[in-house]
């Protein structure tokens, strides 16, 4: 824990605090406590963040520069020397890693990787240019996305995996656009883009368990996206449930391809059988979400033909997403994962939230419904207290090991 | 991964870049060399006209070719015959699969909105020029110089607005 000069003077006397409470509850010795102290003192008495910071700022303000004066003159350089100098760019970024992956501190190799990863698109976009070619873009963020992958290979840090990730979710995006899979994403039953992108989540998922042994960053980052996308998805299936509109009734539908279909469900039942293999901690918790996220798409699905019960509707696909924000929070708790925790349970009240307004459709019902709730809440959990005379605790770190 | 595995990955990473870049330029530089022809352009909208810094229009050959084939529900892709009519290059028919019945041709897909896609619909131009261009008319003295390749695909070298070049314009003026 690194304080800041401002803050320094408060963060020692809290740390001293905490090391007196600790060392009286018998969890660390004087030694121990002596070196942490040390330790602090030596992190906070610094002041290279400062020099690093101020390094940073004028660095990114000469890299600017110079890219505005090439800017201004873009024309009058010869397009020979716009693809000479971006190609050795290219190569400079990956001898430049060369150079520094000999460090202890593999942060500037990197760095650089992630420079070659952002030349790529740009060495893309200038030969576009200069040859004036038009096409797909799906194409390039895809190519940009394969040269990605041997630099997340290689990379200690888990943000390269973030990037090759993020350039393939973009390309699919793009592909998927192309062939007008957006276009009604929210009408009753066209989940086929949502479907895809929820089975692309439950790849990630399922990779990142893979590699987590080879690459625990790169792990890290394939199931930060795979929650991600996951998340966008049940929201975007959410809120189809929640759909009154249909332009089922309006015009021809769309016929719906079978495949994104069958291999979501095949992704769900592949993660669900490595989960149960594995043995992961809160089994039972993630298989419920994985149920829950299932029936949720598909519900959605089912409902296309007819809309005679909304208000039901509304009702069943409240209580799979909430439900599915308790299986997940639960299955974070288990796990140990704090931020998991807070983040499904916020969804779960945002979600509550909007529930009331798609009910009440005013703000002033909306808040007495809340208030009411709130009360509620509050008594249960009063109640609780008299009967058991203790609130129960999240699971910690340590369950998950 | 080991030092030396990492090593060689980035080796490999520098071989990859240069081949298929070096590639790619040199495979567009092979197939802009030959005989120019002038395609005339039409059919742009102002308020569509620039995306960024590219100027989109749209072939003349769009409109001809469907004069003679509907895209929609024919075999895609399509090669058109063109022939030279005042200096400028027109659709005159459908080129036959079995002989090489006519030569240039052009090669096109249909697209999403049921329209004959030859490959080419903008111009990379400075955003200092880009003005110029947004109200011009179709006229015999604007459209795109292009070599096409034995394929039929268009490649772009300059585009002809009013007479004026946009190639080798300054950026300055």
């Amino acid at each position: 824990m690194a304080c800041s000069r401002l803050g320094a003077r408060r963060c020692s006397v809290g740390i001293e605090r905490k090391l007196t409470a600790w060392k009286k509850a018998g969890l660390l010795t004087e030694e121990q406590a002596a070196a942490i102290a040390r330790h602090e003192e030596a992190q906070a008495s610094g002041t290279r963040w400062l020099v690093w910071g101020i390094a940073a700022v004028c660095g990114l303000a000469i890299a600017v520069g110079i890219i505005s004066v090439i800017a201004a003159h873009w024309e009058a350089i010869p397009d020979g020397m716009k693809l000479a100098a971006c190609g050795a760019l290219l190569l400079a970024s990956l001898y430049a890693a060369w150079r520094t992956s000999s460090l202890d501190n593999l942060w500037p190799r990197d760095l650089f990787l992630l420079f070659h990863c952002g030349m790529v698109p740009a060495t893309i976009g200038l030969i576009a240019q200069v040859y004036h070619l038009s096409g797909h873009p799906w194409r390039a963020v895809a190519l940009c996305a394969a040269f990605a992958l041997p630099a997340a290979v290689v990379a200690k840090q888990g943000l390269l995996t973030d990037v090759f990730i993020g350039f393939l979710t973009l390309a699919m995006g793009l592909l998927l656009s192309e062939y007008e899979w957006f276009q009604g994403l929210f009408d009753p039953g066209d989940l086929r883009a949502v479907l895809v992108y929820a089975t692309f989540g439950l790849v990630l998922l399922l990779s990142g368990s893979a590699i987590r042994s080879a690459h625990l960053r790169a792990s890290a980052a394939a199931k930060r996206w795979g929650i991600g996308l996951l998340g966008a998805t049940a929201v975007a299936a959410s809120v189809t449930w929640a759909t009154t509109n249909s332009r089922w009734f309006g015009g021809q539908p769309n016929p719906f391809p079978g495949w994104p279909l069958g291999i979501f469900l095949a992704a769900a039942a592949a993660l669900g059988a490595q989960l149960w293999w594995t043995r992961a901690p809160a089994l039972r918790a993630r298989l419920a979400a994985i149920a829950l996220l299932t029936l949720l798409l598909c519900g959605a699905l089912v409902g296309r033909a007819q809309e005679s019960n909304h208000l039901l509707r509304q009702f069943v696909g409240f209580g799979l997403f909430a439900g599915l924000c308790i299986a997940l929070a639960m299955a974070a708790a288990e796990s140990g994962s704090k931020p998991g925790t807070n983040l499904a349970t916020l969804a779960l009240a945002m979600r509550i939230f909007i529930f009331y307004l798609e009910l009440a459709k005013d703000l002033m019902t909306t808040g007495i419904g809340l208030i009411a709730t709130g009360f509620v809440c509050l008594a249960i959990a009063y109640g609780w207290w008299r009967l058991r005379r203790t609130l129960p605790v999240a699971v910690r770190i340590g369950r998950a090991q | 991964m080991s030092p030396t595995l990492g090593k060689r990955v980035l080796l490999a990473m520098a071989v990859i870049d240069l081949l298929f870049f070096g590639g790619w330029v040199m495979r567009e530089e092979s197939r802009r060399r030959g005989g120019a022809i002038h395609l005339p352009i039409e059919g742009y909208d102002p308020r569509d006209l620039l995306s960024g810094h590219y100027v989109r229009f749209q072939l003349a050959a769009v409109r001809e070719a469907a004069s003679f084939i509907e895209a929609r529900g024919t075999i895609s892709p399509q090669r058109f015959c063109i022939e030279p009519r005042d200096g400028l290059y027109h659709v005159t028919g459908v080129r036959k699969d079995s002989a090489s019945s006519c030569s240039p041709f052009l090669q096109a897909t249909f697209d999403d909105r049921g329209h004959w896609n030859f490959g080419v619909d903008r111009f990379y131009v400075d955003e200092r020029l880009a003005n110029e261009v947004r109200w011009i008319q179709a006229n015999p003295n604007t459209y795109l110089v292009a070599v096409v390749d034995d394929g039929g695909v268009v490649h772009p070298i300059d585009l002809v607005v009013n007479g004026n070049s946009f190639a080798s314009k300054p950026a300055s003026r």
